[in-house]
């Protein structure tokens, strides 16, 4: 029983779950359609309104069932686009123009539209349509053309009464309303089927050929009575609104229509071209006729450049512009819903979406766009929407700038620039805990990406002084002569390295060099200290003066005699004098009476002068050979 | 005689005890300098920011962060020129400081020239500007020294083979660093100035009987070539043009 109760429960909040998510799904896409009016007259038209109404992207166009009872025309289709909680919705409206075919009650069946595996249909709409009203040009029947041509024929009409000698039963007609205007400015094109003779079948309709031209249609289809040169004639017309899209002369071909006339022959029994028709097979026979308009040739001149603005984008016409947005108190990360409505008269598709200028402080997403055509008196206006969505990226009072729109304006033949006034929005930091879902959202985005808001300098240093490094390579960068001082202590080492190495290499050459210093060394040292001892002293004169000698030759100084010093002078080819070696014999005798004189012998004065004696000669020598 | 030596030597062993805290003193008058120019700064009054930086870096020319901060207070002051001079001071001082670097570059932009000449990759011009010329001539000169003394030493030791890799070492470096200097050397102006007034009119003379060639804005870089009577001529930078302008229109850098 408990258990029974339980499934019971389970399957009651399954179903509920169920009914839930199905009505979220249907909730999705919804379509409905609606028409103007349900009872119409037999010329008058009906305007058939689809909304589409979704949650998701690309959602499709409905497709519209066959309506053999009516003509159909397109009229535009208008968007609007809405982004709540993070979530896009758009409105799609298509509008259609019907004009019946029939009499009697007619209906429209279920436009439908497939999304997402699933078909949403719109209910059946019934029309009652009744027969002519007296302005309609009764007495006619209605024949119906196709595609887009509905032509009442002449049949009943006695157009043989009404006929001019120059005015054919049937032609087309084409005309523009102006054949000079601007790149992107309208030109209406019309063109006219006349007949003013029955017709079997309906007309066949090929459009002229438009090449330098956006067109729009203008429905819906234009039916009526006109007389040209004196002759009645039953009329059908299509308009055009064309743009040049380029300078220079545009040609506009011909517009062809086929059709079938009736041969209506007047019957006489008794005459024998009946007879004669009845057995050629030409009585009741139609008359196929292909006809052409005249081409046209227009002239589209080129927009000025003087004076044309910076933000000019190729707009031409007469427009108005307004920017709101959906709420002016808003929390940083909130989006906001920016609206730009341009309306005007002009060609209203090819507005390019204003210049919306920098907003460092917001983050501005792409700019979505809808049109709500409306084509009275047969000029093609309305407006253009273009929504984007805004988000704050800081807090306090900020300002939605004016947003400048340029057109040229062909009537008065020059350039205009409008703005929207700026906008000012209260952006508070937001609660963290509060709206945190919405909030969430746009803060994920806004951590992902870092994004400038504006440029600056880097802030202050804090005071530091320069690291002892640094100072020490300023210092090092700065000492100036000082940094002469390791050259100079390389310098010597390195030059007493080579001094010694010569040494090493060349002993004898050093004794050579050293050999005059040295020798004055020893006299001076012989006559300052052992000037009262004339033994030393005289020993020490003649080490010096032998030690001399025998350093210049490179001998030992005991194998050095005076006897044979001049052949060791002239071996070693010492260039001394012969005066002095003369002086230098003298000399050495001298020394060696000396040596082996008795002691105090000699006065301290002949020491003095002995040593002087030496000194002169070996200076004496020593510049000899040098 | 006597007491005339002990006086003199009193006064100066006085002057070396004192020395260290009249450089402190000196350190701490900057550094209060500095925190109230900072302060000025913080509450947006830039130009009494300036004149307090000004005085800290009259006392410490060659402090780069001191040079950075004056630069900033000149920026915000409005006064492009003088901050670039400033920058400028403060990147020969210390270029591979980012803050030094990105302020300059800033400014540079605001003045339509660029710090990274144009075609030279970022990493090789940061790389070749690590160093200030002070820095590369003071480490060239520090390789000179170890290079030379330890040769010497080298040779009175009777050329030991353990000192040899401490010459090669400082033979390399010395030669790197004294390239890098010479290569820096060359390349940079001799003496580097700015334009420090809105629109400098450059003529063809030195003399406002001279026509005006070109116009050059505040904050471009000019090379200052020669100096006649309150006249200057300047070479610009970027683009290659020369011509003479007032000396009151341009500050030298160095």
């Amino acid at each position: 029983m408990k258990e029974n109760k339980c499934d019971r429960v389970l399957f009651a909040l399954t179903g509920f779950f169920l009914l839930m998510f199905s009505a979220k799904a249907d909730a999705q896409v919804a379509i409905h359609a609606d028409v103007n009016k349900a009872i119409v007259s037999l010329n008058e038209q009906i305007t058939l309104t689809v909304s589409v109404t979704g949650s998701g992207g690309s959602i499709p166009d409905p497709q519209i069932p066959l309506l053999s009872n009516f003509s159909v025309y397109s009229s535009g289709k208008s968007q609007s686009i809405s982004i709540s909680n993070g979530q896009m919705e758009t409105d799609t409206e298509y509008t259609y123009v019907l004009v019946p075919r029939f009499v009697g009650k007619g209906t429209i069946p279920p436009i439908s539209i497939s999304y997402g595996g699933h078909r949403y249909e719109t209910h059946p709409i019934v029309i009652e349509v009744s027969p002519h009203g007296a302005a309609s040009g009764g007495g006619g029947n209605s024949v119906q053309a196709s595609p887009g041509v509905s032509v009442q024929s002449a049949s009943g009409y006695n157009y043989a009464r009404n006929r001019a000698p120059t005015s054919p039963d049937v032609f087309v007609k084409a005309i523009v309303d102006r054949k000079k205007v601007y790149v992107n400015e309208q030109t209406t094109l019309s063109v006219r089927f006349l007949t003013a003779v029955s017709l079997a079948g309906s007309p066949q309709y090929t459009p002229p050929k438009l090449s330098g031209f956006i067109s729009e249609d203008l429905p819906p289809q234009r039916n009526g009575r006109t007389t040209v040169n004196g002759r009645d004639y039953y009329y059908s017309e299509i308009k055009l609104a064309l743009f040049p899209v380029q300078a220079g002369k545009l040609e506009i071909g011909p517009a062809t229509v086929n059709c079938r006339i009736e041969k209506s022959l007047a019957i006489d029994p008794f005459s024998q071209s009946f007879i004669n028709n009845i057995f050629s097979g030409q009585l009741g026979m139609d008359q196929p006729e292909t006809l052409h308009s005249e081409p046209l040739i227009l002239t589209a001149l080129p927009l000025p450049e003087k004076g044309k603005p910076a933000n000019f984008s190729g707009a031409v016409g007469n427009f108005s512009i307004s920017a709101s947005v959906d709420r002016t108190r808003v929390n940083v990360g909130d989006a906001v819903n920016l609206k730009m409505v341009i309306s005007g008269q002009g060609n209203l598709k090819s507005l390019e979406s204003p210049s919306i200028p920098a907003m460092p402080d917001f983050h501005v997403y792409d700019t979505v766009s809808s049109i709500n055509l409306d084509k009275k008196n047969d000029i093609v206006q309305g407006s253009k929407v273009f929504k984007t969505v805004l988000v704050p990226r800081i807090s306090g009072t900020l300002t939605i700038p004016n947003i400048s729109f340029s057109f040229f304006n062909p009537k008065t033949r020059s350039y205009q620039t409008i703005d929207s006034p700026s906008i000012t929005l209260h952006v508070e930091k937001g609660a963290s805990g509060s709206n945190a879902g919405n909030v969430s959202n746009f803060a994920a985005s806004a951590a992902q990406d870092v994004s400038t808001i504006s440029e600056d300098i880097r802030y202050l240093k804090p005071y530091q002084k320069t690291s002892l490094p640094e100072r020490f390579l300023g210092a090092m960068s700065s000492a100036g002569i000082f940094n002469l001082f390791p050259f100079a202590f390389f310098a010597f080492f390195f030059g007493i390295d080579q001094y010694e190495e010569m040494k090493a290499r060349n002993p004898l050459e050093v004794r050579k060099r050293q050999a005059f210093k040295k020798a004055l060394q020893i006299v001076e040292k012989a006559r300052t200290e052992h000037l009262s001892d004339p033994k030393e002293m005289t020993d020490q004169l003649s080490e010096a003066l032998i030690g001399y000698l025998a350093d210049k030759l490179g001998k030992s100084p005991s194998a050095l005699t005076l006897k044979g010093l001049a052949q060791e002078t002239q071996k070693a080819n010492l260039p001394i004098s012969a005066n002095t070696l003369e002086n230098l014999k003298r000399v050495w005798d001298e020394i060696d009476s000396r040596r082996f004189a008795p002691a105090g012998a000699a006065s301290k004065t002949a020491n003095s002068e002995i040593a002087e004696d030496i000194s002169a000669l070996i200076e004496s020598i020593e510049r000899e050979l040098k | 005689m006597k007491n005339k030596i002990m006086k003199k030597t009193s006064i100066y062993l006085f002057l070396f005890i004192i020395s260290p805290a009249l450089l402190s003193n000196s350190l701490f008058a900057q550094q209060n300098l500095a925190a109230q120019a900072r302060q000025k700064y913080d509450t947006g009054d830039f130009s009494a920011a300036t004149l307090l930086f000004q005085n800290a870096v009259n006392k410490s020319p060659n402090n780069p962060f001191l040079q950075y901060d004056l630069g900033n207070a000149l920026f915000k002051s409005g006064k492009l020129g003088e901050a670039i001079v400033a920058y400028q001071r403060a990147f020969d001082l210390m270029p591979r400081n980012s803050d030094i670097r990105y302020n300059l570059a800033f400014a540079l932009n605001r003045a339509g020239e660029n710090l990274i000449p144009s075609g030279v990759p970022p990493i090789l011009f940061y790389l070749f500007y690590w160093l200030s010329l002070k820095e590369l001539s003071g480490a060239f000169w520090l390789f000179v020294w170890i290079l030379l003394l330890s040769a010497g030493i080298w040779i009175k030791l009777k050329k030991p083979a353990s000192l040899r890799p401490i010459m090669g070492f400082a033979f390399i470096f010395s030669s790197v660093f004294g390239i890098w200097w010479g290569i820096r050397f060359v390349l940079e102006p001799d003496s580097l100035g700015v334009i420090v007034t809105q629109t400098a009119e450059v003529r063809s003379g030195p003399g406002e009987s001279f026509s005006v060639d070109f116009t050059a804005p505040e904050g471009r870089r000019v090379e200052i070539l020669s100096e006649s009577s309150g006249w200057i001529e300047v070479g610009l930078l970027k683009e290659g043009s020369r011509g003479w302008v007032s000396s009151k229109d341009v500050e030298k850098v160095d």
